[in-house]
């Protein structure tokens, strides 16, 4: 008899029929084996002990098997109080929707035209089969036609005198500088000061400045999962039932929308650069270094900008180099990307910043030249919120590896600056592609009901950058290459033929999918400056000279009455909304009108070709609370033209007209008219004319939601 | 190895029996991390611990999804398993320092030396098919210690047991003569933390393995092994008691995990 068994119970038969015994017995077994192993591999049971890191991985396993079953087992027996809970909020059933899940894929920039040309010849068969089955529309975009606007009205249903947001910047009318449109982020307005150093207090603020309830909070509402990625003006996230992955504006470790690095020993290429900054490197023993430059130092008072040192050692077969980075290196290959660089920056008191950043060693010979990626926020330790929960950022990271962040994550100004070349663009846009690609199958993969909205860039941002190689007569094909990439817009769009391919496997009766974009796209000839054009008719008036510095640095506002801001918007410097404007209230519908009659039909007089088709009264086209916070007028260019670099930013020169020679080639804030959007879907859509604010309302209607009653757009999809 | 061992913690033996532990398991720490670190795939660790941290995550963000959770703590299993695999080989490495370290650590901190006046059972175990009753066994105590009982014969359990008794400190000796040798045996009287050999044995790979440097009993000795019933030790920290096994695991654990970061360690 077993010495531990009491006396007076009879022992149980080793085999019995109950499930219970029948474990116990499976257990004791693997019990038996494991104890074998043990004893086989170690003499005595003591010496099972196999020091720290083998004994981490062995007892880490152990942890993460028992964590495992305690959550199964949270997860179960919380169930039903979960879904008592969700049914009490919800008020009621389960919306009764006519599928169970909405798939929307955004492709930045696609246009119709193009889709349409490719799919006669046969380029596009997948988007094809889709259109076959279902249907496919020219979608109406917002006024203007530009990603933050046009995003905006699609996930809020509303147009922009709603959502709030009428271009990528908008004026600060106190100092007549620019803002962000979209965010407002402020440092921590307490601190601690501890000699040299200071120690926040409170956390830094980030704001939304769109308005209005995008349809994933209006699902939310209704217990009804959403997952959003990457889909543009979602930064900061919105809190909702879902996830999502903020996109447009988010910042780089720096603060900027993306500042590209620029490394050289040639002092002459040391200049001032858009977008981006130029260092030299400085040669030491065996190789060169630099300072990677982060954010600025919170915790140090006046610390200045935080610096990682770098050094750079050229192999001997002369394309490649390593990267050494405190105690990592790498091996950088001449002309590729390298993979996401962790940058780690100490900013005092043992906190640190994390960014990524991809490196390109440029040249060897006859100089040095390295090129750094703007520094992306980690996502693994996100220095801000860049995601809904906090951590899906972290999850996609630890799950998919490291990927870019920023909002304008595709580096075009490092292209424009010829600091990359195409060939290192598009290597670089795919590789962005392909994160996101990832991202989006596996939320295919985890969401099954709900809806799931996907935004990918690349289509845009390609066609911004290599449009000229489709126009041979652009001006910005002078004095560069143009026959190599001749294919570069074709083979985007077969690409994008292939996702919707690799989708097509998730998609049933009781699914419905939205393939669509934010506009289609044009070429960019010619820029109009609208500020310098106000300063020839007498609108705008400097206090000397003929020219401006950039945000209207020099422009006499005791005597101005116009200025036009941002991509689309002009705007009157209105007295008693301008800090120094002069422009009576009573006398601004005229000046509109007057504005309005002059603009519309402009003519280029170098080509002779009208530059600005239709010119939009903020008033008449929008509506709502926010209208006030809006341009006054909205400039409907021509195909082939655009707001020029200079006005853009509030600089007033000598010529209206000039050609764009940026390898920013293409573009789509014109005139809403000449760059509708895609619609397609594998539901019927019902209207002739749709408009991209009648997404949202027609996602609410699919999954069963009502669509609220403040929300401009129709279902248009059945 | 057992003399290296005994330069290694020479500085701690005259009553440093904490600081010698909290020093050896330092280093074992150290050097253990190390090892691990080098006989390890770290990128394919760091990759699978990052698969199981974002499986946990997946479960929390997707927690209304009866079959994702279910999915998810599949690809835990399997991502442990994974795991588990990854450190196979380094565990099979250094299971080797590691039971070394082991034997040594138990030799000098799992008894304590007898104090004056303690007394101890010396137990003498014979070969089989020897009549314990009338074969000449006896036992003769150096200076130092006397014998505090006669020579009690079990046959039952083929051993011949004596009491004795410690007089004076120091390391002093027992003599068993069996019909045929004399065996010097040696008796700790020490509060020195020095190896303590309690059980004496013939020659073999085992014992030259797991009892290293205690002296051998005769070939054709009819003792087939003697013991000594020395106290066992524990240490004392504070708040807890523990044998020199646990705090040896805790305290290398310990320093594992901070130097974890500092030699970056998966």
């Amino acid at each position: 008899m077993n010495e531990s068994h009491r006396g007076d119970e009879p022992i149980k038969p080793l085999m019995t029929s109950s499930w219970y015994d029948s474990l116990r017995i499976r257990t004791r077994r693997l019990g038996f084996w494991l104890l074998v192993g043990l004893a086989v591999l170690t003499p005595s049971i003591s010496y099972a002990y196999i020091g720290p890191g083998a004994g981490f991985a062995f007892l880490t396993s152990f942890l993460v098997l028992f964590a495992t079953f305690f959550v199964a087992f949270v997860f179960f027996v919380t169930w039903p109080i979960r879904f008592l809970i969700k049914r009490i909020r919800r008020r009621g059933a389960v919306p009764k929707g006519k599928v169970d899940r909405v798939i929307v894929v955004g492709f930045d920039g696609l246009d119709p035209e193009i889709v349409d040309d490719l799919r006669a010849k046969g380029k596009l068969p997948n988007i094809n089969e889709i259109i076959e089955a279902g249907s496919f529309k020219r979608m109406r975009s917002t006024c203007p036609p530009i990603s933050p606007v046009a995003w905006s009205s699609f996930s809020t249903g509303v147009n922009p005198g709603k959502h709030n947001i009428f271009d990528f910047l908008a004026p600060e009318r106190h100092s007549y500088m620019s803002k962000l449109s979209s965010a407002d982020i402020r440092p921590p307005s307490r601190w601690l000061s501890l000699g040299r150093y200071r120690i926040p207090l409170s956390k830094p603020s980030y704001r939304s400045l769109r308005k209005s309830k995008p349809f994933w909070t209006v699902l939310s509402e209704h217990e009804i999962f959403s997952s959003v990625i990457r889909v543009p003006i979602t930064f900061p996230p919105d809190r909702f039932g879902g996830v999502l992955l903020s996109s447009l504006c988010v910042p780089d470790l720096r603060g900027t929308q993306g500042s590209f690095s620029f490394y050289t020993t040639n002092d002459r290429a040391v200049n001032d650069y858009t977008g981006g900054f130029a260092y030299r490197l400085a040669r030491v023993n065996g190789g060169y270094e630099g300072d990677l430059i982060g954010p600025e130092s919170i915790m140090v008072k006046d610390g200045g900008p935080l610096k990682l040192r770098f050094k750079l050692i050229p192999n001997d077969d002369g394309s490649t180099a390593k990267l050494r980075i405190r105690d990592s290196v790498w091996n950088l290959q001449l002309g590729k990307h390298s993979p996401w660089i962790t940058l780690e920056f100490s900013a005092g008191l043992g906190v640190k910043v994390r960014g990524i950043s991809r490196f390109i060693l440029r040249s060897l010979k006859p100089d040095v030249e390295l090129y750094v990626t703007p520094i992306n926020i980690d996502p693994e330790k996100p220095a801000m919120p860049i995601s809904h929960p906090f951590s899906y950022s972290v999850y996609l990271a630890k799950l998919l590896g490291p990927y870019a962040t920023l909002g304008l994550a595709e580096d075009t100004w490092a292209l424009n600056e010829r600091i990359i070349d195409e060939d290192q663009f598009l290597e670089q846009a795919y590789l962005i592609n392909d994160e996101r690609e990832r991202m989006f199958f596996n939320e295919l993969e985890k969401v099954r009901r709900g809806a799931i909205a996907c935004v990918f860039d690349i289509t845009d941002r390609i066609q911004h950058m290599l449009w000229r190689y489709i126009d041979p007569d652009h001006p910005a094909n002078r004095d560069k290459e143009s026959q190599r990439h001749r294919d570069a817009i074709e083979k985007l769009y077969i690409k994008v033929d292939e996702i919707v391919g690799k989708l097509r496997k998730y998609i049933d009766e009781r699914t419905a999918l939205i393939i669509m974009s934010d506009h289609g796209f044009k070429g960019f000839r010619r820029g109009v400056n609208l500020n310098s054009w106000l300063k020839k008719e007498g609108y705008l008036h400097l206090k000397e000279g003929d020219e401006s510095g950039e945000w209207f640095e020099g422009v006499d506002w005791s005597r101005t009455k116009a200025y036009a801001l941002g991509l689309g918007g002009v705007y009157l410097n209105l007295k008693g909304r301008e800090s120094q404007g002069i422009v009576d209230p009573a006398d601004a519908p005229n000046l509109v009108m007057e504005l309005k009659d002059l603009l519309t039909g402009l003519r280029d007089d170098e080509t002779g070709e009208v530059a600005i088709k239709n010119v939009y009264d903020a008033r008449e086209v929008y509506s709502g609370p926010y209208v006030a916070e809006g341009p006054d007028l909205i400039i409907g260019y021509n195909a082939g033209y655009r707001a020029s670099w200079e006005g853009v930013t509030g600089r007033v020169t000598n010529e209206v007209f000039t050609d764009n020679t940026k390898a920013w080639s293409g573009d789509h804030c014109i005139d809403p008219d000449c760059v509708p959007a895609v619609l397609i879907s594998n539901r019927k859509i019902i209207s002739q004319n749709p408009s991209i604010q009648d997404i949202a309302p027609s996602i609410l209607s699919l999954l069963g939601v009502p669509v609220p009653r403040y929300m401009d757009g129709r279902v248009v999809i059945e | 190895m057992t003399g290296f061992f005994s330069l290694l913690l020479k500085p701690f033996e005259n009553g440093h029996a904490h600081a010698g532990m909290l020093f050896i398991s330092l280093l074992t720490g150290a050097v253990m991390l190390f090892l691990f670190k080098l006989t390890s795939n770290q990128e394919a660790m760091k990759q699978v611990k990052n698969k199981i941290s974002a499986y946990f995550l997946e479960m929390r963000l997707y927690k209304d999804d009866i079959s994702t959770v279910m999915a998810s703590q599949r690809r835990i299993l399997r991502a442990n398993m994974q795991y588990m695999k990854l450190a196979v080989i380094p565990a099979v490495v250094m299971i080797v320092p590691v039971v070394l370290i082991l034997i040594q650590l138990d030799l000098r901190y799992s008894h304590m030396g007898l104090g004056v006046g303690s007394t101890a059972i010396v137990k003498a175990h014979v070969a089989e098919g020897v009549d314990l009753m009338t074969h000449p066994i006896h036992l003769r105590a150096s200076e130092g210690i006397e014998k505090a009982s006669p020579a009690v014969r079990i046959p039952a359990l083929g051993e011949v047991d004596w009491k004795i008794r410690v007089t004076k400190p120091g390391v002093h000796e027992v003599i068993l003569a069996d019909g045929t040798d004399e065996i010097n045996l040696p008796i700790f009287a020490t509060t020195r933390s020095i190896p303590i050999y309690s059980k004496f044995a013939k020659g073999s790979l085992f014992e030259s393995i797991f009892n290293p440097g205690a002296p051998r009993l005769p070939v054709e000795s009819v003792l087939s092994s003697v013991e000594i019933s020395y106290p066992e030790m524990s240490f004392n920290w504070r708040v807890i008691h523990l044998s020199w096994f646990w705090s040896f695991l805790i305290i290398s654990m310990a320093f594992g995990v901070i130097l974890k970061f500092v030699f970056k360690v998966e």
